[in-house]
């Protein structure tokens, strides 16, 4: 479904990724672990093109998304949703607004098509009840379940979680990965980037290691944390778990 | 039959006057009247202690030659009763001329209508003035931070040189700097004067553009990035997110500054005094060169300027507040 090859990516002299290439089926689960500066966030908003990627091509579908000369930028980004390390609601908008704002702009809904879709999501994160309360008044557990829900809004083919949890309070950590766990069984095609490794391990059909640019080491979860091959990815786990 | 009536009540009364000046032994055919005036009008007559329910100018009648009368002419409550003034009354006619002594803040009262009609022009121009900086200076701000380099740069042109030169120099160059240019344009190769107000709403308004281009700059540059990226990330464009997620966080921001922009404007439109524009500093000058007292009216000029900033200052601080508890 999203096939990356030899993907580079440069800002002016830094050179952060360096060749990537990886295949992400339908309805798979891949996460992306690896140490700090080693390009996993980069990576990963190259595939919605918030990066525009120096050199290789991402197809999605089968669509090189980044010829420029056919592909349109915004209707790819509402291909491929993403959720954002510090949530990013909109805070002048209530959470039921941060949910139908994009369907309602970008794909033409009407209020109603909308509405009826952004409770049904809220109902899915568990927080109807919050509908009309604007990010301030929420926890970062329940605004990131509601970041999860906008990205959801615009129903897109794929979901791409930049360390969704980092940035929240241990026990508010469990909420957003429950959520992401349902998303998963029902076969949500999921790309994540993140430190929480009993998620990666339960979830994950797929881990990636990634280490100065480069994929060090892939496989299933058991493979790469009961047995990982790369001396790197050794000493990352060891390091962490 | 109206003519006879008349005639009767005249002769009726003129006879009544002779009988009381046969009565009182000082026959005398011409009336002996006393005109009050005074500088300003309006004030309230007292003869020898008694309030007579007129104001000046008044004409009394029936006096007596060689009657004392002091005269006392009293002012509206903070002024200084005018000096009591002794009037022996001749036959005839009698004029008393009394001026009510200018104290300072007597002073200050007669001129503060004049100096308020004034300030009434220099808020009128500072609002116009400011108004159009919004306009103009939205349109920049977002000019200076879109993804053009074109626009970024005749925005930043714009910006840099209305920011980087004196306001008075502005306001020269548009008054007596453009005249001769439109001259050349319509041909005619003599300058063409421009009204003194257009002049100073144009200088003002584009001197205004350029500062609240800054504020509005920094208010969507204030706007953390991650909003934009997830507006995109959603699939919106440029323009959308601009609209929909950028401009209405920005714009909540930009209230503050923009109402100092306003106070600011106020005090600078000052200088538009210089091209003869008729606003509370020129009226000032004006009022000054006639009646010598810089010290009362250049006072009561900045008094009237406080007055204008102050509930401006107060509404800005009361915004910021309340913006920060919000934020």
């Amino acid at each position: 479904m999203i096939k990356v090859v030899n993907l580079h990516k440069r800002f002016r002299h830094l050179h952060v990724l360096k060749g990537i290439s990886t295949e992400i089926a339908q309805g798979e689960v891949v996460c992306i672990i690896g140490p700090s500066g080693s390009g996993k966030s980069t990576f990963l908003r190259c595939i919605n093109l918030l990066e525009k990627p120096s050199e290789g091509h991402i197809y999605i579908e089968n669509i090189d998304v980044t010829d420029h000369s056919r592909i349109n930028v915004n209707e790819v980004r509402a291909e491929v949703g993403m959720v954002f390390q510090r949530f990013n609601l909109f805070p002048h908008l209530t959470a039921l607004e941060n949910i139908t704002i994009a369907p309602i702009k970008v794909r033409g809904l009407s209020a109603e098509e909308a509405h009826d879709r952004a409770f049904k999501l809220l109902d899915r994160v568990g927080l109807r009840h919050k509908a009309d309360a604007y990010p301030e008044q929420l926890s970062g557990g329940q605004q990131q379940r509601i970041a999860i829900a906008r990205a959801l809004a615009m129903k897109p083919k794929a979901l791409l979680f930049d360390e969704p949890t980092s940035a929240l309070d241990p026990e508010m950590i469990q909420e957003v990965l429950d959520v992401m766990k349902d998303l998963a069984l029902e076969g949500m095609t999921m790309i994540v980037v993140t430190h929480e490794m009993g998620f990666a391990r339960e979830v994950a059909k797929r881990v990636l290691f990634m280490d100065e640019g480069h994929i060090l080491e892939e496989g299933s979860p058991q493979a790469i944390f009961n047995n990982p091959q790369n001396e790197r990815t050794k000493q990352f786990l060891s390091k962490i778990l | 039959m109206k003519l006879k009536v008349t005639l009767i009540l005249i002769t009726s009364l003129l006879l009544c006057l002779a009988v009381s000046g046969i009565v009182l032994g000082e026959p005398d055919v011409e009336k002996t009247t006393l005109t009050i005036t005074s500088d300003p009008s309006g004030a309230d007559i007292i003869i020898n202690g008694k309030e007579i329910g007129k104001q000046t100018p008044h004409t009394l009648e029936n006096l007596q030659p060689g009657q004392q009368l002091e005269l006392v002419l009293k002012k509206p409550p903070l002024f200084k009763k005018s000096v009591p003034k002794k009037v022996t009354i001749k036959p005839g006619k009698n004029d008393v001329f009394v001026a009510i002594p200018e104290t300072w803040y007597y002073y200050m009262w007669l001129y503060l209508p004049t100096l308020l009609k004034a300030a009434g022009m220099t808020l009128f121009l500072t609002i116009i003035a400011v108004f159009n900086g919004i306009i103009i200076g939205t349109l920049t701000g977002i000019a200076r931070v879109v993804h053009n380099k074109i626009l970024n740069t005749i925005a930043g042109i714009y910006v840099d040189f209305t920011r980087g030169t004196p306001l008075l120099v502005q306001i020269f160059m548009i008054h007596f700097g453009t005249p001769p240019i439109i001259g050349h344009l319509m041909g005619t190769g003599n300058p063409i004067p421009i009204n003194p107000f257009v002049s100073a709403l144009l200088a003002l308004s584009i001197n205004s553009g350029a500062y609240v281009a800054e504020i509005i700059r920094a208010g969507i540059q204030s706007i953390d990035i991650g909003q934009m990226e997830a507006a995109r990330s959603l699939g919106m464009t440029y323009r959308q997110a601009m609209r929909f997620v950028i401009l209405p966080q920005a714009l909540k921001r930009v209230i503050p500054p923009l109402g100092n922009e306003f106070i600011a404007m106020l005090k600078d439109s000052s200088l538009v005094s210089v091209i003869g524009m008729e606003e509370l500093v020129r009226r000032a000058q004006v009022i000054v060169t006639r009646t010598y007292r810089p010290t009362e009216t250049w006072i009561e000029v900045g008094l009237i300027f406080l007055i204008m900033t102050i509930p401006f200052t107060r509404l800005v601080a009361y915004l910021e507040r309340r913006l920060k508890t919000s934020d």
